[in-house]
């Protein structure tokens, strides 16, 4: 009987992952921030369907979203879905969202620079601006 | 244990049958969140349905460089089966797909006893976690040929290490058949039946292993003398060589002269790549940046510990067995070693042009059996040693080898959570996808098209992605 133990990290991996299958089916979501809430944060979250299903059920690709902290910073965020998009460098995302009629600000490339967005900044153009104002900016919204 | 023995059902054998229905309910719950992916799935779909199933099985036996006609039937048939609820039916098919193989692995394996549950559960976390196998699940076409010849595999191991009768050679015939014209790595079928048949198994007798091997020849001669087939050229792909990838240019340009040294580094490398995790694909990757990034993430020493610990134990179960091979009497579990080394010898040889994980799945799966075999007479082994000593680093290699699976095994299910969210994403962007392949689809493609999209995007969305530092213990 006592072999039996020299499995136990395995045993326990297997028993781990039963407790998080049972966990989701019955709604909890455990090791996870739980589904998107808004546009923006599915956009931050990689979870581009997510957001396409979100427009798709009606959300408004203009609207400034919550961002929860822990998942582009330890602080809440309050962004667009372009500036979202932008913060993770999700240029296909940008056309998708420019696509359902988000109109693109100018001070949009100024983020992707301070952002260090390589390819956002190549979609979107150079811009003269300070560096930093425009994610200052975004990280000072109330 | 005698073999009656062997055949009689324990309390241990429940137990190992309860918890694999754990794994696989685990590995399945992930698996079915993943919808039909885009790439090798949508346009698959489109060609096999665009056609009647003899019209497609025809067409693939003039294809150039593969040969693969009933993959395209099995896919051709399970899209007449799913009567359009394709998400449901691709996905369960590979659920199903996965449970089979693990029921064949108990099947394989035998647990009869506490020693050799440990070994079986070690060996179903290496099963599951090696890196072979990660392309079985990860991906589909959208139905995995990989894993239809993994499960062929097994079946050819059932079938060779039975109790002798007829209907044996004949299942084995036709498996080898299906198998070879699914994938071309289904021609590993009959090196599974002649290693068995040469390390004393007779499940398969004499004439049947004689019919597996004419039809070996018989496919040899339809692929390159008959259909001229022919073999995928040094340029036709990327391939990883030393410390990069290199382009088909560069492939053809260092070794167009001479392709046998191309060819023995992928042979070496693939064997060296089940035994211990690297290099990967050809590429030495964790090398690398051990040597000149100075950063290791902790998934790849994982892996290496996995690996070599696991091939330690290999290695120490055929010098302890050696005398009675030399002597030609072999156990079932030395015929699941030999089946293994046989194995990854003609998986690597069949790798010559080529190389990649998934490619080498099948000596993957019986490096999973024959581990569990090994890690079971490692512990009795050591059950019956006197010393303390010996007892005390015997526990502690086990443990940590039975842990560093364990962290394969959930770099695995993590990697599962993540394909499911990659390919979703990628149904967003299908169009131009598929202004970018230059596909043009017809009415009922179109129609396909809409109904997979929404499929991955509005009827199951997405189950939340697992976050936290704590997951790059476990992935890249």
């Amino acid at each position: 009987m006592r072999h039996f133990a020299l499995a136990c990290p395995a045993l326990l991996v297997t028993l781990g992952l039963t407790v998080f299958v049972c966990a989701e089916m019955l709604g909890a979501h455990p090791l996870t921030m739980g589904p998107p809430r808004s546009v923006p944060e599915a956009i931050a979250m990689r979870d581009e369907a997510g957001a396409a299903r979100l427009i798709e059920e009606g959300a408004d690709v203009r609207a400034i979203g919550l961002v929860r902290p822990g998942i582009l910073t330890d602080q809440p965020l309050l962004v667009t879905p372009l500036e979202a998009a932008v913060l993770v460098d999700a240029t296909a995302m940008l056309d998708f969202l420019v696509a359902r009629g988000a109109d693109v600000p100018n001070e949009l490339a100024c983020l992707a620079a301070d952002a260090g967005a390589r390819t956002a900044r190549a979609r979107l153009g150079e811009r003269t601006c300070h560096s930093g104002d425009a994610l200052r900016g975004v990280l000072a919204r109330p | 244990m005698t073999e009656s023995d062997l055949d009689r059902p324990t309390r241990w054998t429940w137990l190992s049958y309860a918890y694999a229905t754990l794994v696989v309910v685990g590995v399945s719950y992930l698996l079915l969140d993943i919808p039909i992916q885009v790439s090798d799935s949508y346009g698959n779909l489109v060609a096999a349905s665009g056609r009647t199933l003899g019209a497609l099985v025809y067409d693939q036996f003039h294809a150039r460089g593969f040969l693969r006609p009933f993959l395209w039937a099995h896919i051709r048939i399970v899209y007449d089966l799913s009567g359009g609820d394709y998400y449901t039916w691709f996905r369960g098919w590979h659920v199903g797909q996965v449970s089979v193989l693990t029921i064949l692995f108990l099947r394989l394996v035998k647990p009869r006893t506490a020693t050799a549950f440990a070994g079986m559960a070690i060996g179903l976390a290496a099963l599951i976690g090696i890196h072979t196998f990660e392309g079985t699940i990860l991906e589909a076409f959208p139905i995995n040929a990989y894993m239809t010849i993994l499960i062929c595999c097994y079946l050819a191991a059932d079938l060779a290490l039975g109790r002798p009768a007829w209907w044996r050679d004949v299942a084995a015939a036709v498996l080898f058949a299906f198998a070879a014209l699914s994938v071309e790595s289904g021609l590993l079928i009959a090196v599974v039946l002649v290693a068995a048949y040469l390390a004393g198994a007779r499940g398969v007798s004499r004439w049947g292993i004689a019919a597996v091997v004419l039809l070996v020849a018989g496919y040899l001669a339809l692929r390159f003398a008959v259909l001229d087939v022919g073999t995928p050229s040094l340029s036709e792909r990327s391939s990883g060589f030393g410390f990069s990838v290199l382009e088909p240019d560069d492939l053809e340009r260092r070794f167009g002269q001479h392709p046998s040294v191309f060819y023995l580094y992928n042979v070496g490398t693939s064997i060296l790549s089940v035994l211990l995790s690297e290099p990967r694909a050809g590429v030495w990757g964790t090398t690398y940046n051990f040597l000149y990034r100075d950063e290791l993430s902790i998934p790849p020493v994982i892996n290496l510990t996995a690996s070599v610990l696991g091939t330690l134990v290999l290695i120490w179960y055929g010098w302890r067995r050696r005398a009675d091979w030399f002597a030609r009497r072999f156990t079932r579990d030395d015929q699941l070693v030999a089946i293994f080394v046989a194995v990854i010898l003609a998986n690597a040889a069949v790798s010559y042009t080529y190389t990649k994980d998934v490619i080498l799945s099948p000596a993957g799966i019986f490096y999973a059996t024959a581990l569990a075999v090994a890690v079971k007479s490692l512990i009795e082994t050591g059950a019956v040693t006197a010393s303390y000593a010996r007892i005390a680093v015997l526990t502690t290699v086990l443990v940590v080898l039975s842990g560093a699976w364990a962290a394969r095994a959930i770099g695995i299910h993590i990697a599962l959570r993540a394909t499911g969210a990659v390919v979703r994403n990628e149904w967003v962007y299908i169009d131009d996808w598929v202004a970018r392949q230059g596909i043009v689809p017809d009415a009922a493609g179109l129609a396909l098209k809409r109904q997979l999209q929404a499929d991955a995007i509005s009827k199951h969305p997405m189950r939340p992605i697992v976050l936290g530092e704590w997951v790059q213990w476990f992935r890249d």
